[in-house]
């Protein structure tokens, strides 16, 4: 019976461990705004035609509805462009990540999803000014979250992301702080790596940077680029599951008949 | 014989190495299970008590360097037994394992079905051979890791990255085994099974009384019936 239920147990552990994230669908934006919320948010003193320069209100009649735009995702249709005029320096940023060299084809996508714009991660309408750091941390986490699970997954089972967004420490880091807000780098080769480290630890090594913040213990080598270090994690934890459930598994059993011979000699006195 | 006369189990230094972890024990879990649980209720709560997660750092090093103080202070003890004292590394008294560990075991688990008497134990059960042993394996493992984790770029000048994802993984997977084994196979094996409800002193007084120790400890009771003269040095006077 033993074996059986420790089999079991262990089955369920692995389950849990080894189970990745759902991928979630892209969240289809609805055209909907509604002007109390907006006027909360950071834009809430622009007029709509500020932004929305091709959309003159005296044209709206003829202009609105567009039947095969309102199918579409509201957010991927509206020129960033007009961005640019207000947040020069955000747009010079981005147009130098990974984010634009995926938009303009010049590197493979990572995910099915299409490469973001200003509007995928910022929200004009709505998005707040002047967040706190700490809040940052879990709304970066969220956002970049959506198209990045793993990397949330992981991020949230490191240090890093339980001190800054389950226990909002500021001093922590989130995930612009290392990978960028605007102009984003994906940190893949260590040299790289190893200068955003050294601004919080200047007494990182090369070799510390080689530490795996976006660890994948619970899969094998679900990253190419370093299989033989994923793979490595992946068989330690197996290792440890292993020893934690046998050595827990027999001592509990025992206490467990200990206390029943022990319960049942006392009651007969 | 009376069961008021009392002999010395452990001494002074003994209980107070066992103190020391207790303390250390206690320091190390609670200041990292709100860390390892950061998602979980009164995560936050609890870091904010200890001073956030700085606070928290500082209380698990400052109880990891007196767990490191137990851990010198019981090698001290027991290079003293061996080399000052030159008690047998093996034997009936030392806790060393031996076969008959195993078939005490064997027995043990017969008697829990009912299927035999309880096995006579020595000066240590094989249960309290495991405990105290354990303890060796786990500092290796969780104070190894540990350090690495404390002293990233020292232990990265020698050790690649992974190092410290593998200490990671050892350091929290090894004190959830440690603190499921303490939590319930030690406390009840010592403290809270019936025969010792709700408390066992001994590790704390270092006493324990001529019924007791011939009850549980019956072979090295009835091995010193015949050396009266060390059954006296040792009573309590």
């Amino acid at each position: 019976m033993r074996p059986l239920l420790i089999l079991a147990a262990l089955m369920l552990v692995l389950g849990a461990c080894t189970s990745a994230p759902a991928p979630s669908e892209p969240p289809v934006q609805t055209w909907y705004v509604d002007t109390v919320r907006f006027q909360s948010g950071a834009h809430a003193a622009l007029d709509c035609g500020d932004c929305h320069t091709d959309i003159k209100l005296e044209d709206v009649p003829a202009k609105h509805p567009s039947a095969d735009r309102i199918t579409q995702e509201a957010r991927t249709l509206f020129d960033y462009r007009a961005c640019e005029r207000c947040h020069k320096e955000e747009y010079a940023a981005y147009a130098q990540g990974v984010h634009a060299e995926v938009l303009s084809g010049a590197r493979k996508k990572m995910s099915s999803y299409d490469a973001p714009t200003c509007g995928h991660c910022h929200s004009p309408h709505y998005g707040p000014a002047n967040r706190a750091r700490v809040e940052l941390f879990a709304v970066q986490t969220d956002v970049c979250g959506a198209c990045h699970p793993e990397a949330r997954e992981t991020y949230l089972q490191n240090y890093h992301g339980k001190a800054a967004v389950h226990l909002g420490e500021k001093r922590s880091a989130g995930c612009t702080d290392c990978h960028g807000g605007h102009q984003v780098a994906s940190l893949t080769k260590t040299e790289d790596a190893l200068a955003i480290c050294q601004r919080c630890h200047p007494e990182a090594t090369p070799n510390m940077a080689g530490f795996l913040i976006h660890a994948r213990e619970n899969l094998p080598a679900p990253d190419e680029r370093r299989a033989f270090e994923s793979t490595l994690l992946f068989y330690a934890k197996v290792f440890f599951t292993l020893l934690i459930v046998g050595v827990l598994g027999f001592f509990y059993a025992h206490t467990l008949l200990w206390l029943i011979r022990s319960a049942h000699r006392k009651m007969r006195g | 014989m009376s069961h008021h006369v009392e002999y010395w189990r452990f001494n002074l230094w003994d209980r107070v190495t066992h103190l020391l972890l207790i303390i250390s024990m206690v320091g190390l879990i609670g200041s990292r299970f709100p860390l390892k649980f950061s998602d979980a209720i009164g995560a936050r709560g609890a870091i904010a008590l200890m001073g956030g997660v700085g606070g928290a750092g500082v209380i698990h090093r400052v109880s990891a360097i007196i767990l490191g103080v137990a851990c010198v202070m019981n090698l001290l003890s027991v290079a003293y037994l061996v080399l000052v004292k030159h008690k047998p590394m093996f034997g009936p008294d030392s806790i060393v394992p031996r076969w008959k560990d195993f078939t005490d075991l064997w027995q043990h688990a017969k008697y829990f079905f009912g299927r035999g008497e309880r096995p006579k134990f020595d000066r240590y059960a094989y249960w309290e051979k495991f405990d105290y042993l354990a303890v060796f394996w786990g500092m290796a493992i969780i104070g190894g890791g540990g350090l690495v984790l404390w002293f990233p770029a020292i232990a990265a000048q020698f050790l690649p990255g992974i190092v410290i994802n593998l200490a990671y993984l050892a350091h929290s997977d090894e004190a959830m085994l440690a603190f499921g084994f303490l939590i319930v196979v030690h406390l009840f094996n010592t403290h809270l099974r019936p025969e010792r409800f709700p408390l066992d002193k001994v590790i704390f007084t270092g006493k324990i009384s001529a019924d007791e120790w011939a009850r549980d400890h019956s072979l090295e009771w009835e091995r010193l019936q015949s050396k009266p003269e060390r059954l006296e040095e040792q009573r309590v006077h």
